[in-house]
Protein backbone atom coordinates (compact mmCIF):
# COMPACT_ATOMS: atom_id res chain seq x y z
CA UNK A 1 0.00 0.00 0.00
CA UNK A 2 2.81 2.45 0.83
CA UNK A 3 4.19 2.25 -2.72
CA UNK A 4 0.76 2.59 -4.41
CA UNK A 5 0.61 5.39 -7.04
CA UNK A 6 -1.99 8.25 -6.68
CA UNK A 7 -2.54 11.72 -5.34
CA UNK A 8 -1.47 12.59 -1.83
CA UNK A 9 -3.68 14.76 0.40
CA UNK A 10 -1.12 17.57 0.10
CA UNK A 11 -1.41 17.51 -3.68
CA UNK A 12 -5.21 17.60 -3.54
CA UNK A 13 -5.13 20.48 -1.04
CA UNK A 14 -2.75 22.43 -3.28
CA UNK A 15 -5.08 21.88 -6.24
CA UNK A 16 -8.07 22.96 -4.13
CA UNK A 17 -6.30 26.09 -2.89
CA UNK A 18 -5.39 27.07 -6.45
CA UNK A 19 -8.96 26.39 -7.57
CA UNK A 20 -10.25 28.42 -4.62
CA UNK A 21 -8.02 31.33 -5.54
CA UNK A 22 -9.30 31.28 -9.10
CA UNK A 23 -12.90 31.16 -7.84
CA UNK A 24 -12.21 34.10 -5.52
CA UNK A 25 -10.83 36.11 -8.45
CA UNK A 26 -13.87 35.29 -10.58
CA UNK A 27 -16.28 36.25 -7.82
CA UNK A 28 -14.36 39.48 -7.23
CA UNK A 29 -14.71 40.23 -10.93
CA UNK A 30 -18.43 39.46 -10.76
CA UNK A 31 -18.97 41.73 -7.75
CA UNK A 32 -16.69 44.39 -9.20
CA UNK A 33 -18.57 44.23 -12.49
CA UNK A 34 -21.83 44.80 -10.65
CA UNK A 35 -20.54 47.96 -8.98
CA UNK A 36 -18.93 49.20 -12.16
CA UNK A 37 -22.29 48.80 -13.90
CA UNK A 38 -23.95 50.72 -11.08
CA UNK A 39 -21.33 53.46 -11.38
CA UNK A 40 -21.86 53.71 -15.13
CA UNK A 41 -25.63 53.88 -14.66
CA UNK A 42 -25.29 56.56 -12.00
CA UNK A 43 -23.07 58.58 -14.30
CA UNK A 44 -25.56 58.18 -17.15
CA UNK A 45 -28.41 59.24 -14.86
CA UNK A 46 -26.48 62.26 -13.61
CA UNK A 47 -25.69 63.21 -17.20
CA UNK A 48 -29.36 62.87 -18.16
CA UNK A 49 -30.48 65.12 -15.26
CA UNK A 50 -27.75 67.67 -15.96
CA UNK A 51 -28.53 67.82 -19.66
CA UNK A 52 -32.27 68.28 -19.10
CA UNK A 53 -31.67 71.18 -16.71
CA UNK A 54 -29.10 72.76 -19.02
CA UNK A 55 -31.50 72.59 -21.97
CA UNK A 56 -34.26 74.03 -19.80
CA UNK A 57 -32.17 77.06 -18.83
CA UNK A 58 -30.77 77.55 -22.33
CA UNK A 59 -34.35 77.83 -23.57
CA UNK A 60 -34.75 81.06 -21.59
CA UNK A 61 -34.16 84.34 -23.35
CA UNK A 62 -31.15 86.46 -22.37
CA UNK A 63 -33.24 88.88 -20.31
CA UNK A 64 -35.12 86.11 -18.49
CA UNK A 65 -31.93 84.54 -17.16
CA UNK A 66 -31.21 86.28 -13.89
CA UNK A 67 -27.71 85.83 -12.43
CA UNK A 68 -27.78 83.64 -9.34
CA UNK A 69 -28.25 79.99 -8.57
CA UNK A 70 -31.06 77.52 -8.17
CA UNK A 71 -31.02 73.95 -6.97
CA UNK A 72 -33.23 70.91 -6.73
CA UNK A 73 -33.23 67.17 -7.09
CA UNK A 74 -34.27 64.54 -9.60
CA UNK A 75 -37.92 64.70 -8.50
CA UNK A 76 -38.12 68.12 -10.19
CA UNK A 77 -37.66 66.43 -13.55
CA UNK A 78 -39.91 63.40 -13.33
CA UNK A 79 -41.37 61.09 -10.73
CA UNK A 80 -39.92 58.23 -12.76
CA UNK A 81 -36.53 59.18 -11.37
CA UNK A 82 -37.87 58.96 -7.82
CA UNK A 83 -39.47 55.57 -8.47
CA UNK A 84 -36.15 54.14 -9.64
CA UNK A 85 -33.96 55.54 -6.86
CA UNK A 86 -31.53 53.17 -5.20
CA UNK A 87 -29.61 54.62 -2.26
CA UNK A 88 -27.92 57.21 -4.44
CA UNK A 89 -29.48 60.67 -4.57
CA UNK A 90 -28.91 63.27 -7.23
CA UNK A 91 -28.97 67.00 -6.54
CA UNK A 92 -28.59 69.57 -9.27
CA UNK A 93 -27.55 73.21 -9.01
CA UNK A 94 -27.74 75.78 -11.78
CA UNK A 95 -25.33 78.72 -11.69
CA UNK A 96 -26.00 81.72 -13.91
CA UNK A 97 -23.48 84.50 -14.22
CA UNK A 98 -22.94 87.31 -16.66
CA UNK A 99 -19.76 88.18 -18.47
CA UNK A 100 -18.58 90.03 -21.56
CA UNK A 101 -16.47 88.99 -24.50
CA UNK A 102 -13.07 90.48 -25.16
CA UNK A 103 -12.66 93.00 -27.97
CA UNK A 104 -13.98 96.45 -28.72
CA UNK A 105 -17.70 95.75 -28.48
CA UNK A 106 -17.55 93.66 -25.27
CA UNK A 107 -20.71 91.71 -26.09
CA UNK A 108 -22.40 90.41 -22.92
CA UNK A 109 -23.37 86.79 -22.48
CA UNK A 110 -24.81 84.70 -19.70
CA UNK A 111 -22.99 81.60 -18.66
CA UNK A 112 -25.20 78.70 -17.55
CA UNK A 113 -23.50 75.92 -15.61
CA UNK A 114 -25.38 72.91 -14.28
CA UNK A 115 -23.78 70.67 -11.68
CA UNK A 116 -25.26 67.38 -10.55
CA UNK A 117 -23.75 65.84 -7.43
CA UNK A 118 -24.29 62.31 -6.15
CA UNK A 119 -22.56 60.08 -3.62
CA UNK A 120 -21.30 56.73 -4.72
CA UNK A 121 -21.34 53.79 -2.33
CA UNK A 122 -18.84 50.98 -2.00
CA UNK A 123 -19.81 47.28 -1.92
CA UNK A 124 -20.38 47.60 1.87
CA UNK A 125 -22.93 50.35 1.25
CA UNK A 126 -20.80 53.19 2.62
CA UNK A 127 -20.69 56.47 0.77
CA UNK A 128 -17.18 56.88 -0.51
CA UNK A 129 -17.04 59.54 -3.16
CA UNK A 130 -19.09 62.53 -4.11
CA UNK A 131 -19.16 62.64 -7.87
CA UNK A 132 -20.01 65.71 -9.92
CA UNK A 133 -21.16 66.05 -13.50
CA UNK A 134 -20.85 69.57 -14.80
CA UNK A 135 -22.10 70.98 -18.11
CA UNK A 136 -21.90 74.58 -19.29
CA UNK A 137 -23.12 76.67 -22.17
CA UNK A 138 -23.78 80.33 -22.89
CA UNK A 139 -26.79 82.40 -23.88
CA UNK A 140 -25.41 85.29 -25.94
CA UNK A 141 -26.73 88.84 -26.07
CA UNK A 142 -29.28 88.93 -28.90
CA UNK A 143 -27.99 90.09 -32.27
CA UNK A 144 -31.30 91.72 -33.11
CA UNK A 145 -33.67 93.72 -30.92
CA UNK A 146 -37.04 95.01 -31.99
CA UNK A 147 -38.79 97.87 -30.21
CA UNK A 148 -42.24 99.09 -31.02
CA UNK A 149 -44.67 101.66 -29.72
CA UNK A 150 -48.03 102.76 -31.01
CA UNK A 151 -51.08 104.72 -29.97
CA UNK A 152 -53.62 102.46 -28.28
CA UNK A 153 -56.68 104.21 -29.70
CA UNK A 154 -57.18 107.09 -32.18
CA UNK A 155 -56.48 110.43 -30.53
CA UNK A 156 -59.39 112.87 -30.39
CA UNK A 157 -59.14 115.93 -32.60
CA UNK A 158 -57.16 118.68 -30.95
CA UNK A 159 -55.14 116.50 -28.55
CA UNK A 160 -51.82 116.77 -30.40
CA UNK A 161 -51.57 119.65 -32.83
CA UNK A 162 -48.78 120.14 -35.36
CA UNK A 163 -46.80 123.37 -34.76
CA UNK A 164 -47.15 125.79 -37.63
CA UNK A 165 -44.46 127.50 -39.60
CA UNK A 166 -45.47 130.55 -41.62
CA UNK A 167 -42.80 129.95 -44.18
CA UNK A 168 -43.48 127.75 -47.15
CA UNK A 169 -40.77 125.19 -47.70
CA UNK A 170 -37.84 126.21 -49.88
CA UNK A 171 -34.64 124.28 -50.63
CA UNK A 172 -32.00 125.09 -48.04
CA UNK A 173 -34.57 126.01 -45.40
CA UNK A 174 -32.84 126.80 -42.11
CA UNK A 175 -33.30 124.64 -39.03
CA UNK A 176 -34.94 127.37 -36.96
CA UNK A 177 -37.43 128.14 -39.74
CA UNK A 178 -39.15 124.77 -39.48
CA UNK A 179 -40.57 125.20 -35.94
CA UNK A 180 -40.17 121.50 -35.16
CA UNK A 181 -41.88 119.89 -32.15
CA UNK A 182 -42.40 116.33 -30.97
CA UNK A 183 -45.56 114.59 -32.17
CA UNK A 184 -46.48 113.85 -28.53
CA UNK A 185 -46.26 116.05 -25.45
CA UNK A 186 -42.69 115.01 -24.65
CA UNK A 187 -39.90 115.20 -27.17
CA UNK A 188 -39.28 111.44 -27.35
CA UNK A 189 -41.56 108.66 -28.57
CA UNK A 190 -39.46 105.82 -27.22
CA UNK A 191 -36.11 105.08 -25.65
CA UNK A 192 -33.69 102.16 -25.64
CA UNK A 193 -30.58 101.05 -23.85
CA UNK A 194 -28.50 98.38 -25.57
CA UNK A 195 -25.29 96.95 -24.22
CA UNK A 196 -23.48 97.10 -27.56
CA UNK A 197 -23.36 99.56 -30.49
CA UNK A 198 -26.23 99.04 -32.90
CA UNK A 199 -27.24 99.81 -36.45
CA UNK A 200 -30.86 100.95 -36.43
CA UNK A 201 -33.69 100.79 -38.91
CA UNK A 202 -36.45 103.13 -37.76
CA UNK A 203 -39.91 102.98 -39.29
CA UNK A 204 -42.73 105.28 -38.34
CA UNK A 205 -46.28 105.82 -39.55
CA UNK A 206 -48.45 108.78 -38.64
CA UNK A 207 -52.13 109.26 -39.34
CA UNK A 208 -53.29 112.85 -39.27
CA UNK A 209 -56.58 114.71 -39.42
CA UNK A 210 -57.48 118.34 -39.88
CA UNK A 211 -60.22 120.74 -38.97
CA UNK A 212 -62.76 120.30 -41.78
CA UNK A 213 -64.32 123.67 -41.00
CA UNK A 214 -61.01 125.27 -41.96
CA UNK A 215 -59.45 122.87 -44.47
CA UNK A 216 -55.84 123.37 -45.57
CA UNK A 217 -54.98 124.50 -49.09
CA UNK A 218 -54.28 121.59 -51.43
CA UNK A 219 -50.56 122.38 -51.43
CA UNK A 220 -50.19 122.73 -47.66
CA UNK A 221 -47.94 120.06 -46.23
CA UNK A 222 -46.87 118.44 -43.01
CA UNK A 223 -43.18 117.71 -42.60
CA UNK A 224 -41.79 115.02 -40.28
CA UNK A 225 -38.35 113.92 -39.27
CA UNK A 226 -36.59 111.58 -36.84
CA UNK A 227 -33.76 112.36 -34.47
CA UNK A 228 -31.74 110.28 -32.04
CA UNK A 229 -31.22 112.07 -28.71
CA UNK A 230 -30.60 115.74 -29.52
CA UNK A 231 -28.74 115.09 -32.75
CA UNK A 232 -29.57 116.29 -36.23
CA UNK A 233 -32.11 114.91 -38.65
CA UNK A 234 -31.57 111.25 -39.46
CA UNK A 235 -32.53 110.04 -42.92
CA UNK A 236 -34.86 112.29 -44.85
CA UNK A 237 -37.50 114.89 -43.93
CA UNK A 238 -40.89 113.85 -45.28
CA UNK A 239 -43.11 116.49 -46.85
CA UNK A 240 -46.65 115.27 -47.30
CA UNK A 241 -49.68 117.12 -48.72
CA UNK A 242 -52.32 117.12 -46.01
CA UNK A 243 -55.55 116.93 -47.96
CA UNK A 244 -54.53 114.20 -50.36
CA UNK A 245 -52.44 112.04 -48.00
CA UNK A 246 -53.39 111.73 -44.36
CA UNK A 247 -50.94 108.87 -43.77
CA UNK A 248 -47.24 109.61 -43.47
CA UNK A 249 -44.58 106.87 -43.59
CA UNK A 250 -40.84 107.07 -43.23
CA UNK A 251 -38.07 104.48 -43.00
CA UNK A 252 -34.54 105.46 -42.16
CA UNK A 253 -31.26 103.90 -41.17
CA UNK A 254 -28.94 105.07 -38.41
CA UNK A 255 -25.52 103.47 -38.24
CA UNK A 256 -23.33 102.75 -35.22
CA UNK A 257 -25.43 104.11 -32.36
CA UNK A 258 -23.26 103.70 -29.28
CA UNK A 259 -24.07 101.44 -26.34
CA UNK A 260 -26.11 103.01 -23.54
CA UNK A 261 -29.37 104.94 -23.21
CA UNK A 262 -30.79 106.81 -26.21
CA UNK A 263 -34.08 108.38 -27.19
CA UNK A 264 -35.95 108.43 -30.49
CA UNK A 265 -37.73 111.67 -31.36
CA UNK A 266 -40.33 111.97 -34.09
CA UNK A 267 -41.02 115.61 -34.83
CA UNK A 268 -43.33 117.44 -37.15
CA UNK A 269 -44.37 120.86 -38.37
CA UNK A 270 -47.17 122.17 -40.54
CA UNK A 271 -46.31 124.68 -43.26
CA UNK A 272 -49.16 127.12 -43.56
CA UNK A 273 -49.56 130.85 -43.57
CA UNK A 274 -53.15 130.45 -42.41
CA UNK A 275 -53.39 130.37 -38.61
CA UNK A 276 -56.91 128.95 -38.75
CA UNK A 277 -55.85 125.63 -40.23
CA UNK A 278 -55.29 122.96 -37.60
CA UNK A 279 -53.59 119.60 -38.19
CA UNK A 280 -53.89 116.94 -35.52
CA UNK A 281 -52.32 113.57 -34.82
CA UNK A 282 -54.80 110.72 -35.18
CA UNK A 283 -52.54 107.74 -34.51
CA UNK A 284 -48.90 106.70 -34.69
CA UNK A 285 -46.65 103.69 -34.55
CA UNK A 286 -42.89 103.51 -34.39
CA UNK A 287 -40.75 100.39 -34.84
CA UNK A 288 -37.01 100.21 -34.29
CA UNK A 289 -35.01 97.22 -35.50
CA UNK A 290 -31.59 97.27 -33.87
CA UNK A 291 -28.88 95.01 -35.30
CA UNK A 292 -25.49 94.58 -33.68
CA UNK A 293 -22.99 96.98 -35.23
CA UNK A 294 -19.98 95.28 -36.81
CA UNK A 295 -16.75 97.10 -37.57
CA UNK A 296 -16.07 94.86 -40.53
CA UNK A 297 -19.34 93.62 -41.91
CA UNK B 1 -4.47 7.82 0.69
CA UNK B 2 -6.73 6.77 3.47
CA UNK B 3 -10.50 6.69 3.21
CA UNK B 4 -10.67 9.68 5.54
CA UNK B 5 -8.34 11.68 3.29
CA UNK B 6 -10.39 10.73 0.28
CA UNK B 7 -13.63 11.85 1.95
CA UNK B 8 -12.14 15.18 3.00
CA UNK B 9 -10.80 15.74 -0.50
CA UNK B 10 -14.15 14.87 -2.06
CA UNK B 11 -16.04 17.16 0.31
CA UNK B 12 -13.68 20.07 -0.34
CA UNK B 13 -13.73 19.45 -4.07
CA UNK B 14 -17.53 19.35 -3.99
CA UNK B 15 -17.72 22.67 -2.17
CA UNK B 16 -15.24 24.33 -4.53
CA UNK B 17 -16.88 22.99 -7.66
CA UNK B 18 -20.29 24.04 -6.35
CA UNK B 19 -18.85 27.51 -5.73
CA UNK B 20 -17.39 27.66 -9.23
CA UNK B 21 -20.69 26.55 -10.72
CA UNK B 22 -22.61 29.12 -8.70
CA UNK B 23 -20.22 31.94 -9.54
CA UNK B 24 -20.26 31.05 -13.23
CA UNK B 25 -24.05 30.93 -13.23
CA UNK B 26 -24.20 34.38 -11.63
CA UNK B 27 -21.54 35.65 -14.03
CA UNK B 28 -23.52 34.26 -16.96
CA UNK B 29 -26.72 35.89 -15.70
CA UNK B 30 -24.88 39.13 -15.10
CA UNK B 31 -23.48 39.19 -18.61
CA UNK B 32 -26.93 38.49 -19.99
CA UNK B 33 -28.52 41.25 -17.89
CA UNK B 34 -25.73 43.70 -18.73
CA UNK B 35 -26.25 43.08 -22.44
CA UNK B 36 -29.99 43.52 -22.04
CA UNK B 37 -29.60 46.76 -20.07
CA UNK B 38 -27.04 48.07 -22.52
CA UNK B 39 -29.45 47.25 -25.32
CA UNK B 40 -32.31 49.01 -23.51
CA UNK B 41 -30.20 52.11 -22.77
CA UNK B 42 -29.07 52.21 -26.40
CA UNK B 43 -32.65 52.07 -27.61
CA UNK B 44 -33.77 54.78 -25.17
CA UNK B 45 -30.81 56.92 -26.24
CA UNK B 46 -31.68 56.37 -29.89
CA UNK B 47 -35.33 57.32 -29.29
CA UNK B 48 -34.41 60.50 -27.38
CA UNK B 49 -31.84 61.47 -30.03
CA UNK B 50 -34.48 60.97 -32.71
CA UNK B 51 -36.90 63.25 -30.83
CA UNK B 52 -34.22 65.85 -30.16
CA UNK B 53 -33.43 65.83 -33.86
CA UNK B 54 -36.95 66.09 -35.28
CA UNK B 55 -38.87 68.17 -32.76
CA UNK B 56 -36.84 71.40 -32.99
CA UNK B 57 -38.01 71.74 -36.61
CA UNK B 58 -41.68 71.25 -35.74
CA UNK B 59 -43.85 73.84 -37.41
CA UNK B 60 -47.16 72.69 -35.98
CA UNK B 61 -48.11 70.66 -32.93
CA UNK B 62 -51.11 68.41 -33.58
CA UNK B 63 -51.26 66.83 -30.12
CA UNK B 64 -50.86 69.93 -28.00
CA UNK B 65 -50.62 70.53 -24.31
CA UNK B 66 -53.81 72.24 -23.28
CA UNK B 67 -53.19 73.80 -19.87
CA UNK B 68 -51.11 76.88 -20.37
CA UNK B 69 -50.07 77.43 -16.75
CA UNK B 70 -49.94 73.95 -15.28
CA UNK B 71 -47.67 70.93 -15.14
CA UNK B 72 -49.00 68.61 -17.81
CA UNK B 73 -47.97 65.22 -19.13
CA UNK B 74 -49.06 63.58 -22.37
CA UNK B 75 -48.02 60.18 -23.69
CA UNK B 76 -48.11 60.68 -27.45
CA UNK B 77 -46.88 63.55 -29.54
CA UNK B 78 -48.02 64.31 -33.06
CA UNK B 79 -46.54 67.21 -34.96
CA UNK B 80 -45.73 68.54 -38.41
CA UNK B 81 -41.98 68.55 -38.85
CA UNK B 82 -39.35 68.77 -41.55
CA UNK B 83 -39.12 65.73 -43.81
CA UNK B 84 -35.36 66.02 -43.70
CA UNK B 85 -34.38 67.21 -40.21
CA UNK B 86 -30.86 67.92 -41.48
CA UNK B 87 -32.20 70.37 -44.07
CA UNK B 88 -34.96 72.40 -42.49
CA UNK B 89 -37.00 74.62 -44.78
CA UNK B 90 -40.16 76.11 -43.23
CA UNK B 91 -43.40 74.72 -44.65
CA UNK B 92 -41.67 72.81 -47.42
CA UNK B 93 -41.66 69.04 -47.54
CA UNK B 94 -43.42 68.77 -44.20
CA UNK B 95 -44.15 65.41 -42.66
CA UNK B 96 -46.79 64.41 -40.13
CA UNK B 97 -44.92 62.58 -37.35
CA UNK B 98 -46.26 60.77 -34.32
CA UNK B 99 -44.38 59.30 -31.37
CA UNK B 100 -46.39 56.83 -29.34
CA UNK B 101 -46.30 53.49 -27.60
CA UNK B 102 -48.22 50.87 -29.57
CA UNK B 103 -50.32 49.69 -26.65
CA UNK B 104 -53.66 49.14 -28.35
CA UNK B 105 -55.33 45.75 -28.63
CA UNK B 106 -53.11 43.28 -30.48
CA UNK B 107 -50.21 45.73 -30.65
CA UNK B 108 -46.65 44.90 -29.65
CA UNK B 109 -46.08 47.63 -27.02
CA UNK B 110 -43.11 49.15 -28.85
CA UNK B 111 -42.27 52.87 -28.81
CA UNK B 112 -42.49 53.94 -32.42
CA UNK B 113 -42.09 56.89 -34.72
CA UNK B 114 -44.92 56.86 -37.23
CA UNK B 115 -45.26 58.89 -40.40
CA UNK B 116 -48.94 59.66 -40.74
CA UNK B 117 -51.15 60.37 -43.72
CA UNK B 118 -54.39 61.54 -42.17
CA UNK B 119 -55.47 58.65 -39.97
CA UNK B 120 -53.36 56.09 -41.88
CA UNK B 121 -49.90 55.07 -40.78
CA UNK B 122 -47.64 55.37 -43.81
CA UNK B 123 -44.47 54.17 -42.18
CA UNK B 124 -43.42 53.12 -38.69
CA UNK B 125 -40.00 52.81 -37.15
CA UNK B 126 -39.48 50.94 -33.90
CA UNK B 127 -37.41 53.03 -31.51
CA UNK B 128 -37.71 50.86 -28.38
CA UNK B 129 -38.77 47.23 -28.65
CA UNK B 130 -41.99 46.09 -27.05
CA UNK B 131 -40.20 43.49 -24.91
CA UNK B 132 -38.88 46.38 -22.78
CA UNK B 133 -42.44 47.62 -22.14
CA UNK B 134 -41.51 51.28 -22.84
CA UNK B 135 -43.46 54.28 -21.53
CA UNK B 136 -42.96 57.75 -22.88
CA UNK B 137 -43.99 60.99 -21.16
CA UNK B 138 -43.87 64.44 -22.71
CA UNK B 139 -43.87 66.82 -19.76
CA UNK B 140 -44.44 70.52 -19.87
CA UNK B 141 -43.49 72.04 -16.56
CA UNK B 142 -45.81 75.00 -16.76
CA UNK B 143 -45.37 78.60 -15.85
CA UNK B 144 -45.15 78.00 -12.11
CA UNK B 145 -41.80 76.35 -12.83
CA UNK B 146 -40.72 79.35 -14.88
CA UNK B 147 -40.49 77.14 -17.97
CA UNK B 148 -40.50 78.58 -21.45
CA UNK B 149 -43.56 77.70 -23.52
CA UNK B 150 -41.51 76.02 -26.24
CA UNK B 151 -39.68 73.70 -23.86
CA UNK B 152 -40.61 70.26 -22.61
CA UNK B 153 -39.00 67.25 -20.99
CA UNK B 154 -39.29 63.82 -22.55
CA UNK B 155 -38.92 60.87 -20.18
CA UNK B 156 -38.67 57.29 -21.40
CA UNK B 157 -39.02 54.40 -18.96
CA UNK B 158 -38.40 50.76 -19.83
CA UNK B 159 -38.35 47.48 -17.92
CA UNK B 160 -35.57 44.87 -17.96
CA UNK B 161 -37.33 41.92 -16.37
CA UNK B 162 -34.24 39.83 -15.71
CA UNK B 163 -32.43 42.56 -13.79
CA UNK B 164 -34.08 41.63 -10.50
CA UNK B 165 -32.29 38.27 -10.58
CA UNK B 166 -28.99 40.00 -9.87
CA UNK B 167 -30.37 42.70 -7.57
CA UNK B 168 -30.63 45.56 -10.03
CA UNK B 169 -33.77 47.69 -10.47
CA UNK B 170 -35.99 46.54 -13.32
CA UNK B 171 -36.97 50.02 -14.42
CA UNK B 172 -34.56 52.17 -16.42
CA UNK B 173 -35.20 55.88 -16.95
CA UNK B 174 -33.64 58.49 -19.16
CA UNK B 175 -34.77 62.03 -19.94
CA UNK B 176 -34.03 64.77 -22.42
CA UNK B 177 -34.94 68.46 -22.53
CA UNK B 178 -36.32 69.46 -25.93
CA UNK B 179 -37.05 72.84 -27.40
CA UNK B 180 -39.29 73.54 -30.34
CA UNK B 181 -38.36 75.86 -33.13
CA UNK B 182 -41.03 78.51 -33.47
CA UNK B 183 -43.99 76.68 -32.04
CA UNK B 184 -45.61 77.27 -28.70
CA UNK B 185 -46.37 73.75 -27.51
CA UNK B 186 -49.24 75.10 -25.46
CA UNK B 187 -52.36 75.65 -27.50
CA UNK B 188 -55.34 76.20 -25.18
CA UNK B 189 -58.51 74.74 -26.64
Amino acid sequence: MKNAKGLSLIEILVVLIITGLIAACVSAAVIGGYYMLKQAEHKSRAMSITHVKLQEYLSHSFDNLQPGQESGNESNISNAFVETQDNTYFNWTVFIDQDKTMGANRVPYKNVTVETKYSEVDPQGKAVNTRTIRLSNVVPYPLIHILSRKSQAPFPDGKYEAPRTDLRYYPGMKEEEYNWAGILDGAKVLDFNYAVPKDLIIMYNLAISYDTDHPPDPDETVMTRCRIDNGGTEGIITRTPIRSQVFINNILQVGNVGAGPHTVHIEWCHESDNAGVKVWLRAYDVTVVAVEYKDNP
Amino acid sequence: MTLLELLIALALAGVIFLGIFHVSTIAGKQIHVYIERYNAYSQIGYALDDMALRMPSASKIKTPFTQSGALETIHAMRFIGASDPYHVVPYEGDTDYRYRVRNGAGEDGALVLEVMDGSNIEKAEILVEGKFRPRVSFIRHGEQHDAEPDFMTVVIEVFCDKSKAIGLPEKLVKAEGIRFWFVDVVQPQ
